[in-house]
């Protein structure tokens, strides 16, 4: 028994390492430029700064987001007890990007008056500090709100997470109109979600509040079976359920806005992943989460080469929001089908 | 007060030795209002160790609200809750959860756990945060497992088993948290007879065990069959209490549930036993 | 006529070449807010030893520079929105606001070019950052902010210093500049007339003061319908119609012509006094302004073409 399910957690996270990085290794062979990557390895140039110096930091910066966004996904459907939760759906991912574009707006507004010396303030760690910021306040209130009776319920959480997300859309939009042009264009790759080159400080800024949270949220999963469980289920053995609830939050929504400040608004990763990983892995979060979160990582990066290279032709790169959208919203239309007659929310 | 563990114990874990004196449940004048509906009022009762107390009224009496009460899931406006000398709702939910164990009525099955799981569920309040299994909790189980005669069905999923089998499993974690308190909310509802028994049945053993089990329970006949002491609860008070056989008159159940009944006793056991005064084909002709 | 040419290259001649400053890392390379004219172009990394002979143009208004330079030849790489015929056979790395930085590296390149723009700004720093680590053959960046006239002047001996071929970037300057003095002394005489420059029909964008288009309106003799502080404003169509312009200047050259007459409320495209721009030369800021100015003094001042 126990070494079912010791070699079962073992199997799961090492499947999932090496989905990570198959991902990473195929991210990195394909590009725009045809490269080698002996001879990359080997020093020569322009391999060697291709594959090292562009390829493989985006490749981690789209792993770094997809464990964010996988980890988080699978905590908020432990929480709503519903597989139609994930932090882009939630609104959660909405008010992230709302947070990172006021911190934006700041550093313009300074820049503009007190000269480029202000320019910190649109600095990595402060714009993910707005992103988090803006992600446990949209948590705050989809939860606060999406209660009846008192009670949490999933439908009604979904509902205002769905319309807090069309707000924060909103208000980015029009905040668009305030700043210069330039700023203009990244706010609008930002609201889609897309993968760019990053300095290493903002990479590293992000790695730190990406596995603080995801490591959190695996020390809460045990927890996690419980509190999925219902609320009174789960206090009647023994859970703090207010304290660990808002632990679960706030982890997930970090997790959340770390990624959304890396990356922008990229959605649906933490529905799709999740619901396929539970499906091989099954219930018990403490499997769950960590292969989530390793197979969500390994997902965005191979969509994040796929997107790259269906434009190829077109000279461009589509932002890979748009990909996870077109995946994931006819993936979300067929979980809602899939769970309405099944009359209740279990996969 | 946490309950002395005893290692390697097969079955529900009795109190043995360090039981402390007196009731293991206790409340004195406790309230409870819904916003500004009164669920209880005044309710004052007492529930010892090794006793099978059943909870009977009609719908709305306020037995659920009773039970959360002495869970500690909600609060009391008015009155003090005792629960093997802890303040239940004011103490550690851990500390509460190692002596109490509660069977909710329709406990929810959202992910397909097995058995086993989710006995081991059971365990949490004896575990740490990963909930790593260690050699009490495998005892624990097994015994939870075999009271409940689950063994066979150990590594089947939850959501595969039918009614009756889904209830004994979550008896069985409820077993599994070796508690000295059980609390049980509706354990017959939508089961079949032969169901409700094994049930009852497996309250009566726990209770044996040294338990304190309390019962919700809305057929009025099995819980007279089955409990040591009835408690009559209706329109949140506590209208009657005491031994079957006492509490559980013609007039008390007009009374208390407004419908006429004959009163009689099963002669094989001497339990009271009330029938509806209905007969086939009345209202016929008027 | 010949007196203010000769007296407008004089006046460029004797004008220093702006200064272009440096940076040490990519990080601190952001938009000053100044223009190219005011010194506000830098180098990020050492400018090149020798003359470079590989030189990337991310913009297609510098493209247009080294073009008329003369230097087409040395070029290796321009964006995709690049339409010059010169570069038709120039390999494309991206677009504007997304240049390709594998694009760029695999031509080894030894000079990148760029119009200093917020958009493309971590990609570019990216590619700096690259460009400098770079042992063999590091290339440096010249980040050249090109927000009016004069930094189109000053981009062109700037662009001209960086080729090693100075004197040819002044005289560059000046010719574009002798251009430029020659359409204003044409309009100075003549009536101010009111322009609506249109950029965008659906919604309503317009060119507004402090974009290019704007400045060259206003050399030709032309006064703004569009106020306020916004480059690129979305005006309201009632705006459009209480301000009556004279002239409704069709520069959405991507749309089809007879698409203008949705703003049939504005009074101008009532009465047919719409004048559609043939391409998009009075949008970039490079040489070809010279064409799109005289287009615009032949729209707004048609008395004045000769």
């Amino acid at each position: 028994m126990i070494h079912s399910r010791r070699c079962r957690l073992v199997l799961a996270l090492a499947a999932g390492a090496g989905a990570v990085a198959a991902a990473v290794a195929l991210s990195c062979a394909l590009g725009s430029q045809p490269i080698s990557i002996p001879a990359a390895l080997a020093g020569r140039e322009p391999d060697h700064a291709i594959l090292l110096h562009l390829r493989l930091p985006r490749a981690v910066l789209a792993a770094l987001v997809g464990l964010a966004l996988a980890g988080a996904g699978t905590a908020l459907q432990a929480l709503l007890r519903n597989p139609l939760a994930e932090p882009f759906v939630l609104g959660v991912s909405g008010g992230a990007a709302l947070g990172g574009t006021l911190v934006l707006l700041a550093a313009a507004g300074a820049s503009r008056l007190a000269g480029p010396a202000a320019g910190w303030i649109g600095g990595a760690s402060l714009v993910a500090g707005g992103a988090v910021a803006g992600a446990t306040a949209s948590t705050v209130l989809v939860f606060g709100l999406g209660r009846i009776g008192g009670r949490l319920v999933p439908e009604a959480a979904l509902l205002v997470g769905v319309v807090f997300n069309a707000f924060a859309a909103g208000v980015i939009t029009l905040l668009k109109m305030l700043v210069p042009p330039e700023q203009a264009a990244r706010l609008l790759y930002w609201l889609m979600g897309s993968i760019g080159y990053e300095a290493t400080g903002t990479l590293a800024v992000g790695a730190f509040l990406v596995t603080g949270s995801i490591g959190s949220l695996v020390a809460l999963s045990g927890r996690l079976n419980l509190l999925a469980l219902g609320d009174e289920e789960a206090a009647a053995l023994g859970v703090d359920v207010r304290r660990e609830r808002a632990l679960v939050f706030f982890a997930a929504s970090a997790a959340t806005g770390a990624a959304v400040a890396l990356a922008g608004m990229v959605g649906f990763v933490g529905l799709i992943v999740p619901h396929l990983v539970r499906r091989v892995v099954g219930p018990d979060h403490r499997l769950l989460l960590p292969a989530s979160a390793l197979f969500g990582a390994a997902f965005l990066v191979l969509a994040d080469a796929a997107a790259r290279l269906a434009f190829l032709p077109l000279g461009t790169e589509p932002p890979v929001g748009a990909l996870t959208a077109f995946l994931g919203g006819p993936f979300f239309l067929w979980l809602l089908r899939r769970s309405t007659r099944a009359g209740e929310a279990s996969p | 007060m946490t309950a002395a563990r005893e290692p390697g114990a097969a079955g529900p874990a009795g109190a043995g030795a360090g039981a402390p004196p007196g009731p293991m449940i206790e409340m004195r004048g406790a309230s409870f209002a819904y916003g500004r509906r009164e669920a209880l009022e005044d309710v004052s009762l007492a529930a010892r160790a090794g006793e099978f107390v059943g909870l009977v009224g009609p719908n709305g009496a306020g037995k659920s609200t009773l039970v959360r009460l002495a869970a500690g899931l909600l609060a009391p406006s008015r009155g003090e809750v005792r629960l093997a000398g802890l303040d239940p709702h004011r103490a550690p939910r851990r500390a509460v959860a190692r002596v109490c164990a509660l069977v909710p009525q329709e406990p929810r099955v959202t992910w397909s756990f097995t058995v086993r799981e989710t006995v081991m569920m059971g365990r949490a309040p004896h575990q740490g945060l990963l909930a790593i299994p260690g050699p009490f909790d495998h005892g624990a189980v097994r015994g939870a497992l075999e009271a409940c005669d689950l063994v066979a069905l150990a590594d089947r999923r939850v959501d595969a088993l039918s009614g009756g089998e889904r209830r004994r499993v979550f008896f069985a974690r409820a077993l599994a948290q070796e508690p000295r308190v059980l609390l049980l909310d509706e354990p017959t509802a939508f089961l079949d007879l032969g169901h409700q028994v094994a049930a009852m049945r497996l309250a009566q053993v726990a209770a044996r065990g040294g338990l304190c089990v309390v019962a919700v329970l809305h057929d009025l006949n099995l819980a007279a069959a089955a409990c040591d002491r009835l408690v009559v609860l209706s329109r949140g008070r506590v209208v009657a209490e005491g031994p079957p056989a006492e509490v559980v008159t013609a007039e008390r159940v007009r009374e208390v549930w407004e419908v006429p009944v004959w009163r009689g006793e099963n002669g094989a056991t001497g339990a009271p036993v009330v029938l509806p005064a209905l007969r086939p084909g009345a209202g016929r002709d008027r | 006529m010949r007196l203010v040419a000769l007296l407008a290259l004089a006046a460029t001649a004797a004008v220093p070449a702006p200064e272009v400053g440096r940076v040490a890392s990519a990080d601190d390379l952001r938009p000053s807010g100044r223009g190219a004219s005011e010194g506000g172009a830098v180098w990020v990394g050492d400018p090149p030893a020798a003359p470079p002979r590989r030189v990337v143009a991310l913009a297609p208004s510098l493209t247009d520079v080294v073009v008329a330079l003369g230097q087409a030849g040395r070029l290796v790489g321009v964006t995709r929105y690049d339409d010059a015929p010169e570069v038709a056979r120039v390999a494309r790395v991206g677009g504007f606001l997304d240049p390709n930085p594998e694009a760029v590296l695999a031509l080894d390149p030894d000079l990148v070019l760029w119009v200093t723009d917020g958009g493309a700004l971590p990609a570019i720093r990216k590619l700096a950052e690259l460009g400098q680590a770079r042992r063999a053959r590091p290339f440096p960046i010249l980040a050249i902010p090109v927000i009016g006239v004069a930094d189109v002047y000053a981009a062109a001996r700037i662009v001209g210093g960086a080729l090693g071929d100075a004197a040819a970037g002044q005289r560059l300057a000046a010719e574009l500049s002798a251009a430029v003095e020659r359409v204003r002394a044409r309009a100075a005489p003549l009536p101010r007339r009111k322009v609506l420059l249109v950029v965008g029909r659906e919604p309503l964008v317009v060119a507004g003061p402090g974009s290019f288009p704007d400045a060259l309106l206003r050399i030709a003799g032309g006064v703004n319908a569009v106020g306020g502080e916004r480059p690129w404003p979305v005006w309201p169509l009632e705006e459009a119609v209480a301000a009556d312009p004279d002239l409704v200047l069709d520069a959405a050259v991507n749309e089809p012509a007879d698409g203008i007459s949705r703003l049939a409320a504005i009074p101008a495209v009532a009465r047919g006094r719409v004048a559609r721009l043939r391409n998009d030369d009075a949008l970039r800021p490079g040489p070809r302004m010279i064409r799109g100015l005289e287009e615009i003094l032949a729209a707004v001042h048609p008395e004045a073409a000769r």
